[in-house]
Formats: C-alpha cells, structure tokens, sequence
C-alpha cells in the first residue's frame, strides 16, 4: 500500500455541497435510489439531485420521525432510500425510529448526518453532533461511518446501498479534499494505514485524520514517531489493525469531532479491554458541551487542531 | 355488498377468534385483551373478505400490506393470522413464552405473515406510507392498510405522517382508528382528548368515513369502497367498544391489560363471548 510520506495540501471540499452531484452518479447507476429529505435539501447538497430526479425526490418538511418511518418504508419495498438531515435531527430527533423500523428491520436505509460535529460552530449545542456515533454504536446492525476525505465520501455514498443493513454516516462541511492514498482500497470495517511510526498509533476518523496527520508531522520534529490510520469505519470497527498496533507500541491515540464517550475511541477501549493489554489517549469532547464560534477556531478551543494534539501526546508519553 | 349470510360467517369467525385469544390467556398468561377485542372484528373483516393476500406465499409480490401499528394489539393479530393458516395451532400454546414466535408484540422476523415489527407506538402509518409511496413510484396496485389506536393518535408522529401521506396523495394508503374511547389509564379524553377525528383528517386532506367497528357490513363496505377520492389517503373512523365481547371487559381500562386469574374466570369470559355472539346475531336479525 502506498503511504502518504509527505505534507497535504490543505484543499478543502464541503460534501454539503456536492452531496447531490454524487447521489445523482449513484442514481444514474440504480434506479431504486430515492432521497428523502427533511426541508434542507438546499443546505444539505440535494437541489441537484432534486432537479435531475424530481420524481425520486421525497420532501417530507421538518417531520423527521416521519421522514425517518417514511424511508423505512421505501426501504421495505425495494427503494434505497438515502435520508439526510443535520446530524442532530437524521439521528437523535428520530431515534426510535430509526431503531425500531430501520435498524431493528435490518432495511438498507442510508442516513446521513449533514454537518456533524461542529461543523455548525456558531450555531450552538442545538445544531452540534458530537454524540451521534454513541447514540447508534450500541444498536446491532448498523454501521457507522465517518469519511476523511473526498475519496472515502465517494465510497461510502457508493457503497452504501450493497451493504445487507442501515448505515449512518457523516457529511461534513468542512473537510480536507485528500488525504488518503491514491487507489487505496476502501472496505467497511478496514482501516487506512496512511503513515507509519513506531512510537505511538493515532487512530483518527473523519475531519480528525488530517489534524492527527498534522499533529504526526509535528511529533516527528521532536523525534516521536506516530502511526497515522484512517479509520473511517467506526462500526464495525477494524478490531485487527487495532490489535496489530497494540502489539507494534502499546500505546494507542484517538481522535474524534465526537464524545470522547462511546465513539471511535470507546470501540478501540472495548478492543483494549477484551484483550487485556495497552494504553490509550482518548481525544474528543471530555464529557462537556462544545463552545459557540467559527468552526476551527472552536475546534482548536477543544484542542482538536494538529499542533494541540500534538501537545497532548507529548505530555502523554511522558507520564 | 355482503349477504346476510357473509355477515354472519364472519360474526361466528370473529367471535371464534375472541375464543381463542381467551384460551391462549387461560394458558399462557396476560395480554393487551381490550385493544384486541375491540380491534377483532376489523381485523377479521379485513383478512377474509378485503386483504389480497396469501397465506401459502407470505411473501407474494402482489399481496396487500397490512401493519398493525397499535401494536399491543398483537394477539389479535397472531389469532385471525393462525385461523387464515400462516401457521399451526400448536404455535398459539407458546405465547410468551421462552423463544416464543409469539410475544406480546408482533416481530417479523419470527412469524410469517407479520409484515412489520410494532409496539411503541405511532410508527406504523409512517412507515405504511412508505411503502404505499414506493408502490405508487412503480405503479404496483397493492393496498395498504393500518390500524392505530385512538390513544396511539396523542403521537405526533401520527399526525407528521397524516401530513405527509396527503401530500403525495397516497389513495392506495388505507388507514383505520380503532376508536375505543379509551388508554392504558384512563377515558381518551381524559388522558388527552385527541378526537374529533374527523374534521382533523378532513383537514389534513383525507377522505374519510366513519363506522361502527362492530357492524360487519359497515367495516366491509368501508374497507373495500377504498379510496373515495382519487388522490387522497382513505381514514376509517371505527368507534368501538374496548373490550367488546366479555361484559365485565367492556368499557373499562382495568382490561387494558389482562391476564386470567382463574381457569374459571377464562371460561365465564368465554360464556360472556357466547352470549355476546348471540346477541350480536339477534340484532342481525332484527334489523333485516
């Protein structure tokens, strides 16, 4: 595999944008994909997809329970229904819905989470997601994804309807263009390996790659050297490369735009703890609701920036 | 239009199926009794005489879809599902019990013939209108048919849903109220006074018609007469009686829930079903 060994540019790319133009590719290749939306598909990327496929596109205004019933309904009937809503109301506004008629049922309904985390700085702790991975993690069946760049967002949104079950994943608004290797091979369930060290494993997802690549870099100035993997696939989560880098250095670190409770870091806990060996930095939200502001500057307010991070390691490797 | 005769086989099959229900109690213990007895002779109209359906190919392409969304009222279902010949009686004896097909609330996973998974209420028309939106994209003609309860209709789901079914005018969408006037705790209007329903739906750009849930003929002609205006969701309003069968169950909360606590008060229920049946068919008579 090829691994990236040198710096990214810092391209961005908005999937709320380009959302549509991909789902109108996956359309055009079946003919069963249906969107489902929620009164926000100018914000959500969907007006697109609304004008190329006006009779495939299901407004149901702002009823998520409905909207979230009503894809289970399609899903029933052979549709792939793709239901996107801000993270907040495609998950927990519909919870139950989504637990009961869609991942209880097993249908293939694809939900998607726009502007999850705090992609929605200003907006405040009504509009932030930093606990839908903990609210659907402990449902059995779903898988739940989080894409880091353009490439894995294209696969998810490609893949999504040839999994047997539900998948949830994140459509970020605010993104780095590229980050994993060219013709990587995306699997669910199989993490990236995107650089290789041999003192301690960063295991990031989502928006959260590209800092701990950056906070990498940084660590490899004061002589540390840090495993950087993509793991873009939190459940189910890659419990094989987890292991093969407990047993490299022992010491894992995870990084989420999330909780840092029941999350990408709580599954590699859960992993740590069935095998009984190593050490983990969780990094995340600890347990508290995020500030108000522009996106990174929040972001970095949390400590979720590269040079942050960066920090935190130091400081945990030497305790 | 049914014959008199029609009428009456399905009366004796419903109050068969409310013998039943009581004998699985007498075995196996408590169920959602009011809700299933108020529900029955819906149900069974709708299963022998309206739903296009199969029991030999649970799956057929062309059937009709029927979700029972007051999903308490699942015993209902298991019974009138057993009497068309999904499964064997024996199954019947295992309600509630350890690995059981049968628990108290319908699981498609373990029962032909179930076509979804409810019991937390207000789901059903949703996901019912789904499914009839997909049909319509693929110009399938199969029907679909719910049933909610008057206290499941305080979820507001129920009423995002109703919104949404008128808006893409699912006329092959039909859903029945079993409106029995009463909750878990308490009278309806009590609790929270969700009727009259008929205006509501009206306004919310159904068609609608309201009936006697216990008239035969009535919740035929209802059934099968749907949709009565092309473009628009069909809504039956059924005033029922909770509990209707068993005199000492009717109208009463405290039967919401019920488990026998004697053989011998689960054999009187049976002799006030009987009874009941008679009378039900005295009044067939009178009114020819």
């Amino acid at each position: 595999m090829e691994k990236i060994n040198k710096t990214i540019k810092p391209e961005w790319v908005d999937f709320t944008i380009i959302f549509g133009d991909v789902l109108i590719e996956v359309a055009e290749k079946d003919d069963r994909v249906i969107f489902v939306g929620a009164d926000s598909y100018h914000g959500g990327g969907a007006a697109s997809f609304r004008k190329r496929f006006p009779d495939r596109f299901v407004e149901l205004g702002v009823a998520e329970q409905n909207a979230c019933g009503h894809a289970a309904g399609l899903a029933f009937a052979g549709k792939k229904p793709y239901f996107s809503a801000i993270a907040n109301f495609s998950t927990a506004r519909c919870y139950e819905q989504l637990r009961n008629d869609i991942v209880r049922t097993g249908l293939n309904v694809v939900i998607v989470g726009r502007s999850a985390g705090i992609s929605y700085g200003t907006a405040g702790p009504t509009h932030h997601s930093i606990d839908d991975f903990a609210i659907l993690r402990s449902l059995p069946g779903i898988t739940i994804a989080d894409p880091a760049d353009l490439a894995d967002f294209r696969n998810i949104m490609f893949e999504a309807i040839k999994l047997p079950g539900p998948i949830y994943f994140r459509k970020h608004k605010h993104v780095i263009k590229k980050i994993n290797p060219d013709n990587y091979d995306f699997k669910f369930g199989r993490g990236v390996i995107l650089k290789e060290g041999s003192d301690v494993a960063i295991i990031a997802c989502g928006t959260m790659v590209y800092q701990a690549f950056l906070a990498s870099e940084i660590l490899q100035k004061s002589g540390i050297g840090a495993s950087v993997i993509n793991m873009h696939t939190i459940k189910p989560l890659d419990e094989k490369l987890v292991e093969s880098f407990l047993s490299k250095t022992g010491k894992i670190v995870t990084v989420e735009e999330h909780t840092v409770i029941n999350g990408l870091g709580g599954a590699v806990s859960d992993v740590i703890a069935k095998l009984g060996k190593g050490k983990q930095l969780k990094i995340g939200f600890n347990d508290e609701w995020p500030t108000e502001g522009p996106y990174m500057e929040v972001l970095d307010w949390h400590g979720l920036t590269g040079p942050k991070i960066a920090e935190k390691v130091v400081k945990w490797l030497k305790v | 239009m049914l014959s008199e005769k029609e009428v009456l086989e399905l009366l004796d099959k419903s109050y068969k199926n409310r013998i039943t229900l009581v004998k699985i109690l007498k075995k196996c213990g408590d169920a959602h009794i009011g809700g299933a007895f108020s529900a029955m002779d819906i149900l069974t109209v709708l299963y022998d005489k309206v739903l296009k359906h199969d029991p030999a190919d649970p799956k057929w392409d062309d059937r009709d879809i029927f979700i029972l969304s007051a999903g308490h009222k699942a015993i209902a279902l298991y019974v009138i599902l057993q009497s068309t010949g999904y499964f064997k009686q024996d199954i019947l004896w295992t309600y509630n019990a350890l690995n059981t097909k049968l628990p108290m609330h319908a699981d498609e996973k373990l029962l032909p013939g179930v076509e979804f998974p409810t019991g937390s209420l207000g789901h059903g028309l949703s996901v019912a209108a789904g499914i009839a939106n997909a049909y319509k994209m693929d110009g399938r003609k199969n029907k679909i048919y719910v049933l909610i309860g008057d206290g499941e209709a305080a979820e507001g789901s129920v009423w995002e849903a109703a919104l949404g079914a008128a808006k893409y005018r699912l006329d092959n969408l039909t859903i029945v109220i079993d409106v029995n006037g009463l909750q878990s705790e308490n009278y309806t209007r009590d609790i929270l006074p969700v009727a009259p329903f008929e205006p509501k739906y009206l306004s919310f750009g159904w068609a609608v018609r309201t009936i006697d849930g216990h008239d035969i003929a009535q919740i035929h002609k209802a059934l099968s007469e749907a949709p009565y205006e092309v473009g628009k969701p069909t809504c039956i309003i059924a005033n029922t009686i909770k509990g209707k069968g068993v005199d000492f169950a009717e109208d009463s909360s405290e039967y919401h829930h019920w488990a026998p606590p004697t053989d011998e008060r689960a054999d009187f229920a049976i002799e006030c079903i009987k009874k009941c049946h008679e009378l039900e068919v005295e009044k067939i008579g009178k009114n020819k």
